[in-house]
């Protein structure tokens, strides 16, 4: 199977004035393409720093991250940009739909980042709520959907443009537990079609049955890497 | 991309409503108070645009605007005729006058004296009665204004309507008696007192007794002849000041704005309305992107370049600077036609209208300036901090 991402020595250290504070120290991981690994553990392990790093919107102290082979950190920011945006979709836990936007519109997004026109986005994105089942609030605004609805319609946002590594940051915390199935059950199903690679953020353990690999990491590091069997035992 | 930015922009009802409702205001502190002041600027002047056929003024050298009447010796009309170029040279007279009113009131009023056979000077306009009418002695020409407010017969009673004066009625100027046979539409002046017209021997009759009564000489220049040679050539012969209707319209603004505080003021206002609302909006502005700067973050991480969120916030910038600078526009226009032949004054020309779509254009660009500094700064690593 494919390498879809190669930490390596991965480090990151934040000013905090005269503190500094490290947040991933020698980060070693590799996510096979088509895989689903979710980054457990603790708040302040680093979860966070590590799927922001791998998704270029944060760049290490030192080491190596490598997406499908490229070293996005050694990218233009122009370049960067543009990788960004053919090869990665993003799920947040607070959704970050644009409220003045339909459901349709909001999924869109990432099609008209890439320079196709509105309406042709728009009519894309509706196709693509079919996927998640919220067809029929393709025009609805954020504001009138549920929360299950509303990260539903971010998981078809992430996956419009079909990208090859997909990073959800704690996706299911916002949601009650029927919904937070439902949610990782679309985003591994859609994954599993597209054939891309999803890394998960998250401290529910629920969602451990749906990964192929579960890293564990405490204090900047990865503890183990263990199947969604043993975490769950 | 750009819909996305519109649609961020007016989805926020409020926040779109704030940023408009200053620009607005904006623009029309900035279109509507340079316009008083214009208008007023134009009222200096508004006697010499009305006396239209003459090409040139002649006056003494030491006159600085319309209104200030330093009289030439007689004789000097017949030197200025005789100036090669000149097709013919007319007598004026202005000077102040008080009037006698009927009601037994009293009234400063800017008296005209025009020649008496070809009434060069005299208003174009006449509403009641004609201008051959000025023969008939005694006879007056009054200015509507001035018949309807100043000139006109005081109510008897508190609340009731003034009686305008009317053609027939005497007036009293300077023990002399005067008998109205016209009224004439007139430009508006500065100083917004009544205009008698007469001939010119009878204004020296009506006028205080002075030594020299020449105010002006209205020349009119041949055909084909440059009127600023014609107007140095006076000057070198005769030694007066010559200036054309433009050279004394400017004469005469030049010094109002020189030795009045009207400038000042209006600039203190239009700078007090020009940052009040370069302050509203901008700050709207500002406050705008700052709350949406999650969403900019969203966009950032998802691959937008730098290059389009300038291109959408520009674009919103420009969409806000032409909705208030239009419709601050649209309630001046407004004002100017709900006062239109009122006592404001009130203009509007080209250069107005882009000296303030520039100002509001400023006020934009440095609310845009401000923001894109902040989403420019922006990590988009901020979409996973909750």
């Amino acid at each position: 199977m494919k390498i879809a991402v190669s930490c390596k020595n991965l480090t990151k250290k934040f000013d905090s004035g005269s503190n500094e504070v490290i947040a991933l120290q020698g980060i070693n991981l590799d996510v096979m393409d088509g895989e689903l690994l979710i980054l457990a553990g603790p708040s302040g392990c680093g979860k966070t720093t590590l799927i922001s790093i791998i998704a270029g919107i944060l760049t290490q102290t030192s080491g190596t991250c490598d997406v499908y082979g490229q070293n996005i950190h050694d990218l233009s920011p122009l370049a960067l940009c543009t990788f960004r945006s053919k090869m990665i979709g993003f799920v947040f836990q607070a959704y970050n739909l644009v409220p003045t936007l339909t459901s349709a519109e909001n999924v869109g997004i990432p099609l008209m980042i890439q320079g196709m026109g509105h309406h042709e986005a728009t009519e894309q994105g509706r196709e693509m709520l079919k996927k998640v089942g919220l067809e029929d609030r393709a025009d609805a605004f954020s504001s009138t959907l549920s929360g299950g609805q509303q990260q539903r319609v971010a998981i078809a946002r992430a996956l419009i443009h079909s990208p090859r590594l997909i990073v959800c940051d704690e996706p299911t915390s916002a949601l009650d537990s029927e919904n937070g199935l439902r949610v990782m059950s679309i985003l591994k199903d859609l994954s599993m079609r597209e054939k891309c690679a999803l890394i998960v953020v998250t401290h529910d353990a629920r969602t451990y049955s749906f990964a192929d690999r579960i890293a564990k990491m405490e204090d900047g590091r990865i503890l183990k890497i263990i199947s969604p069997h043993e975490a769950l035992e | 991309m750009l819909y996305v930015g519109w649609r961020m922009l007016v989805g926020n009802h409020s926040k779109f409503l704030g940023i408009v409702v200053g620009l607005t205001f904006a623009g029309l502190i900035m279109t509507q108070q340079p316009g008083v002041f214009v208008g007023l600027m134009t009222r200096t002047f508004g006697f010499i645009t009305d006396v239209a056929l003459p090409d040139i003024w002649v006056m003494d050298p030491e006159v600085q605007f319309i209104d200030d009447n330093k009289p030439l010796p007689s004789p000097t009309l017949y030197e200025v005729a005789s100036i090669e170029g000149v097709s013919w040279a007319k007598p004026l007279f202005k000077g102040f006058v008080t009037a006698r009113l009927p009601g037994g009131g009293f009234q400063n009023c800017n008296l005209i004296g025009v020649d008496s056979t070809t009434f060069i000077g005299a208003p174009a306009v006449l509403l009641q009665g004609h201008i051959n009418d000025l023969h008939q002695s005694d006879s007056i020409i009054v200015n509507q204004e001035g018949a309807l407010d100043k000139l006109a017969t005081p109510p008897r009673h508190p609340g009731d309507p003034k009686t305008p004066l009317q053609i027939g009625q005497r007036l009293e100027l300077n023990d002399h008696r005067a008998i109205v046979v016209g009224i004439a539409k007139t430009s508006r002046t500065f100083q917004s007192q009544p205009i008698i017209f007469t001939t010119f021997e009878r204004a020296i009759q009506f006028s205080p007794p002075q030594r020299q009564t020449l105010t002006f000489i209205l020349v009119k220049a041949k055909e084909g002849e440059n009127l600023q040679t014609l107007c140095d050539r006076i000057h070198r012969q005769t030694g007066l000041s010559a200036y054309t209707k433009e050279q004394f319209k400017d004469l005469t603004i030049k010094y109002y704005l020189k030795y009045t505080g009207i400038p000042i003021n209006f600039g203190i206002s239009v700078l007090l309305g020009f940052l009040v609302g370069a302050a509203i909006a901008g700050q709207t502005f500002y406050n705008f992107t700052l709350e949406n700067m999650r969403y900019f973050g969203v966009l950032k991480a998802m691959g937008i370049s730098n290059k389009v969120l300038l291109f959408m916030i520009v674009s919103q910038a420009l969409f806000v600077a032409f909705l208030g600078y239009g419709l601050g526009l649209g309630v001046t226009c407004l004002c100017a036609l709900l006062t239109q032949d009122s006592m404001l004054a009130f203009r509007f020309p080209y250069s107005l209208m882009l000296f303030s779509l520039g100002g509001i254009f400023v006020i934009s660009a440095f609310s845009a300036i401000l923001s894109l500094r902040q989403v420019f700064k922006l990590d988009p690593a901020i979409v996973f901090r909750n």
